[in-house]
């Protein structure tokens, strides 16, 4: 009786020891999963970015640029402050869980006009991934008129 | 007689509750072991997918960007860059992107190129005064545009 009480405690104990080991890889591997996530969603982020820093730079507004890349399916009552849904593949989506904010700021001046974007990336709420542009759109005639 | 059959149903007892909790304990393993499995494979397909098709795209993009000029090929599935006396004609082939350097003058037709990536899709498509660049990999979809010029 006694082994046998003895056998069974050593037991409890090892099957102790093997549960919070368990534990503990398990919470590593949810990390390593969450951390592949986080990092898939900024590469695309960076390239969702590449996609309006360009298509901004040829149209000069943001209101063009995001009716080029998104198909115009953009919130908001400015235009120089949209947001954008995306689903997880970075496309527009009326139920993406992804918020691209996008501001733009313009600076006229003698030779023409200086338009810079920011793009913010969230994900539930928190964001990931930010990144401005700039694009210069010259004056008619520039500095020599009047 | 009653203490002898005490005696054997309590070493029956603790023989099976002994093997019980081995079984439960078989049973953990074999379920943590399980979802780690699924982890690193959930992992390892996401990173194939995610940076094969994010690196086409760039290498694409990078060498439209570095050209002196650019042009569509009739099946859309490729573009030929222009880079001094250099034609790089890159196409989609036989599992993958091809690439293929000629001089001016040069046989650009789809083949006899050397494989850059693996991939399952290209197509370049022009979109006024941009390039829009899908490339499919892995059942995934990566678009970008890139300015002409």
């Amino acid at each position: 009786m006694k082994h046998s009480n003895l056998f069974f405690i050593e037991l409890m104990l090892v099957l102790l020891f093997f549960s919070i080991s368990a534990a503990v890889i398990l919470q590593l591997f949810v990390a390593a999963d969450n951390r592949q996530k986080q990092s898939d969603r900024i590469e695309m982020a960076v390239i969702c970015a590449q996609s309006v820093a360009e298509a901004f730079s040829v149209s000069g507004s943001l209101a063009d640029c995001v009716g080029v890349v998104f198909g115009g399916m953009a919130c908001g009552d400015d235009i120089h402050q949209l947001e954008v849904k995306l689903n997880d593949d970075f496309a527009a989506a009326s139920d993406g869980n992804i918020i691209l904010s996008l501001s733009e700021n313009e600076k006229s001046t003698q030779a023409g006009t200086l338009s810079r974007l920011e793009m913010t990336f969230e994900y539930n709420e928190e964001e990931f991934y930010t990144i401005g542009c700039t694009s210069y759109t010259p004056r008619q005639g520039g500095v020599l008129d009047g | 007689m009653n203490g002898t059959n005490k005696s054997a149903t309590s070493r029956v007892l603790n023989t099976f509750a002994g093997m019980l909790l081995f079984l439960l304990f078989t049973i953990c393993m074999l379920m943590m072991i399980g979802a780690a499995a699924a982890t690193y494979s959930r992992i390892n397909s996401g990173y194939e997918t995610t940076y094969g098709s994010a690196a086409a795209i760039r290498y694409v993009s990078n060498k439209i960007r570095s050209s002196d000029s650019c042009k569509i090929t009739d099946d859309a599935n490729g573009i030929i860059v222009t880079n001094g006396s250099l034609i790089t004609l890159i196409y989609m082939g036989s599992g993958g992107l091809y690439e293929k350097n000629v001089a001016i003058g040069g046989d650009v037709s789809q083949s006899g190129g050397e494989l850059i990536i693996e991939a399952d899709a290209l197509s370049v498509i022009d979109n006024g005064g941009l390039y829009s660049i899908i490339v499919e990999c892995g059942g995934d979809r990566t678009s970008v545009l890139v300015r002409k010029g």
